[in-house]
């Protein structure tokens, strides 16, 4: 499972890879069909010209003079300062208040020009240091215009690759929060968010805030309360964010996914409540502190679950965080024993000193998707035998270059596999005495398993594995085993 | 049913109370080609069939149908995709339509106005000097494109 932060989620630019040799092709095909594409009606040549950055939508005007007027009626506008190469390596900073200034003037152009009945969607990155009022002006205009689909990273001090910012942030303007037509609101960077005591978004359904900053935690509630039909929220944070208490209340919530990631022990622990009966879906990445569900998840159908603690030099701090760990673990787990579908990677810390292991059962664990390290091991043992109804079992091992002192202990006696287990996959699979060991028990107690695919990374090792498995009995007639090579 | 102009012909027969004892219901298409009616029916069903297979799992839907437009981009002429593009907003197709027009724009990001121009077919037919007062006007988009 990869993090989810980390890149952006352009829709409308999600790249579609087409290959095209226009110069071979026109000896192919008659002009008549080329020409078609210009003879396309205007709402749909508009409907194509959304799925471009403004800045290209633009240059489509001197295509010919039927083009000329098209891009002014896209009602999608997607602007970035780096709006020319040449600008982004502007480094003195006489230049950079120039091309500062000329991105002012070139977004209120745009915005003036644009006669889109409706203005849907309005993505504005701002990585330079630009008057806060211009951006305000912009942001309101959008909001003016009825906008649906709005999108904004703004770091006034200037955006440095994989690092945090931590210059002066932007604080959204109260007005802001009278937008009554926003969907979607995907919120990145160096903006604070500071919502008035009441306000409501009675539109929004889908709500991304990716390490923006907040005055403290209350804010976030204080955000969610005014969502009154919120499906689907993403939190991305990290250790500067201000959120150290805070809770999610959404009643109408179905689709959350948290990110939490965290540098030297800079601040204290994180506490989050969760109180959002109508999940169904479930994904948290990164470091695990305090979370706890206020309600059951009675609807939840798939859960993914990523851990990766930091790491910290200071030995007393790694030790206050490790105990309790296996115990976050276990806790979360429990909250989601109702998941269909569980994806979940525990983390290389061995989970040690955990509380009774799962008194809930996973019963209606369809499929699960485990990450298996040698410290984790015995958290997966425990949950096959607690997943009576499980059918698919997908295993990726993950080495670690660390030498991790605990064994792994081999399952002792039957009832580790569900009887409904039909299909069976190791990625990464290297032979080594236990995963023998973990394949041969499969096979052996799998009454009803239909097929067995063990993916080896090295093709030299696929003829031996073959030969080792292929000996073992299994208990399932219909039993088709396969050993393919994955790079 | 994907094809919202095929549900509408369906929901507009129910309204007149024509029964349709026949198994087989013949329903008029006159603005759709055969051929791209094929292929949208094709990528109708495996969408479909991949949401199915992973009803529980939002993200390998996602991957999964990713991985087959990639593959079904590799076999579909440039040319073919005015008609595929056409044929899917006559069907009222939102997901196909959404999906070749991102093909489309795809293809042209990042290009010269001429490779553009000869993509679409369209020849400048602009009065003197008004390209030149256009090229002016917005010079700040033409700068960063590939060679062609």
């Amino acid at each position: 499972m990869e993090p989810e932060g980390s890149t952006k989620s352009k829709r409308k630019r999600k790249r579609v890879e087409l290959e095209v040799s226009p110069e071979e092709h026109e000896h192919e095909h008659a002009d008549a069909a080329v020409d078609r594409i210009s003879n396309l009606p205007d709402s749909i040549l508009c409907h194509i010209l959304s799925f471009l950055p403004t800045k290209e939508a633009v240059a489509t005007s001197i295509l010919s003079s039927s083009w000329k007027p098209l891009w002014t009626l896209v009602p999608a506008l997607d602007l970035d300062t780096q709006l020319s190469v040449s600008q982004s390596q502007c480094l003195d900073s006489n230049n950079r208040t120039q091309s500062v200034s000329f991105f002012t003037h070139i977004v209120s152009r745009v915005l003036a020009l644009n006669k889109a009945p409706v203005l849907r969607d309005f993505c504005l990155t701002c990585h330079s240091r630009c008057d806060p009022l211009h951006l305000e002006t912009w942001i309101l205009t959008a909001i003016a215009r009825d906008v649906q689909q709005l999108q904004l990273d703004i770091c006034l001090d200037g955006f440095i690759k994989d690092e945090f910012y931590s210059g002066e942030l932007f604080v959204l303007p109260q007005s802001f929060f009278s937008c009554k037509t926003v969907v979607i609101l995907e919120l990145w960077n160096g903006i604070a968010v500071d919502p008035p005591s009441s306000f409501e978004f009675p539109s929004l359904k889908d709500l991304r805030l990716v390490h923006v900053f907040f005055r403290n935690g209350d804010c976030v509630q204080r955000l969610l309360s005014g969502c009154p039909v919120l499906q689907d929220l993403k939190l991305c944070s990290d250790s500067r964010s201000g959120l150290i208490r805070f809770d999610i209340r959404v009643p109408t919530l179905k689709y959350l996914c948290l990110q939490f990631l965290t540098f030297e022990p800079s601040l204290p622990d994180y506490k989050l409540a969760i109180c959002a009966p109508a999940l169904e879906c479930f994904h948290f990445d990164g470091d695990l502190r305090h979370v706890v569900f206020l309600e059951k998840l009675a609807n939840l159908v798939e859960a993914g679950v990523w851990i990766h603690p930091f790491i910290c030099t200071r030995e007393a701090w790694t030790k206050g965080y490790q105990i309790g760990y296996g115990d976050r673990v276990f806790r979360l787990l429990k909250a989601l024993n109702k998941a269909k579908s569980l994806t979940l990677y525990p983390g290389k810390k061995q989970c040690v000193d955990f509380g009774s292991i799962y008194p809930s059962r996973f019963k209606n664990l369809v499929r699960l998707n485990f990450t298996l390290q040698k410290s984790n091991w015995h958290v997966l043992q425990a949950l096959l035998r607690v997943s009576p109804n499980l059918e698919v079992l997908v295993i990726d091992k993950l080495y670690s270059r660390t030498n991790q002192l605990c064994s792994m202990e081999p399952f002792d006696g039957p009832g580790y596999v569900s009887s409904q287990l039909t299909t069976f996959r190791f990625n990464q699979y290297k032979g080594s005495k236990y995963e023998v060991e973990f394949v041969k028990y499969i096979l052996k107690e799998a009454r009803v398993l239909k097929t067995a695919t063990i993916s080896v990374c090295d093709t030299a090792l696929k003829e031996s594995v073959i030969e080792e498995l292929s000996k073992f009995p299994r208990s399932s007639t219909t039993c088709l085993l396969t050993v393919e090579v994955q790079h | 049913m994907k094809f919202c102009a095929v549900k509408q012909y369906f929901d507009d027969e129910n309204n007149n109370n024509i029964t349709s004892g026949a198994s087989t219901t013949m329903i008029p298409l006159p603005n759709v080609e055969s051929h791209p009616l094929a292929i949208l029916i094709t990528y109708c069903k495996k969408h479909l069939k991949i949401k199915a297979n992973n009803a529980d799992n939002k993200k390998e839907t996602e991957k999964e149908m990713e991985q087959y437009e990639q593959e079904l981009l590799k076999k579909v002429m440039p040319q073919e995709l005015t008609e595929l593009i056409l044929a899917a907003n006559y069907l009222n197709f939102k997901e196909a339509l959404d999906f070749f027009c991102r093909a489309v724009a795809s293809a042209i990001q990042n290009k010269s106005i001429e490779f553009v121009r000869k993509f679409f077919g369209l020849e400048s037919d602009f009065e003197l000097g008004e390209e030149e007062k256009l090229r002016e006007e917005f010079a700040w988009s033409f700068e960063g494109v590939d060679e062609d």
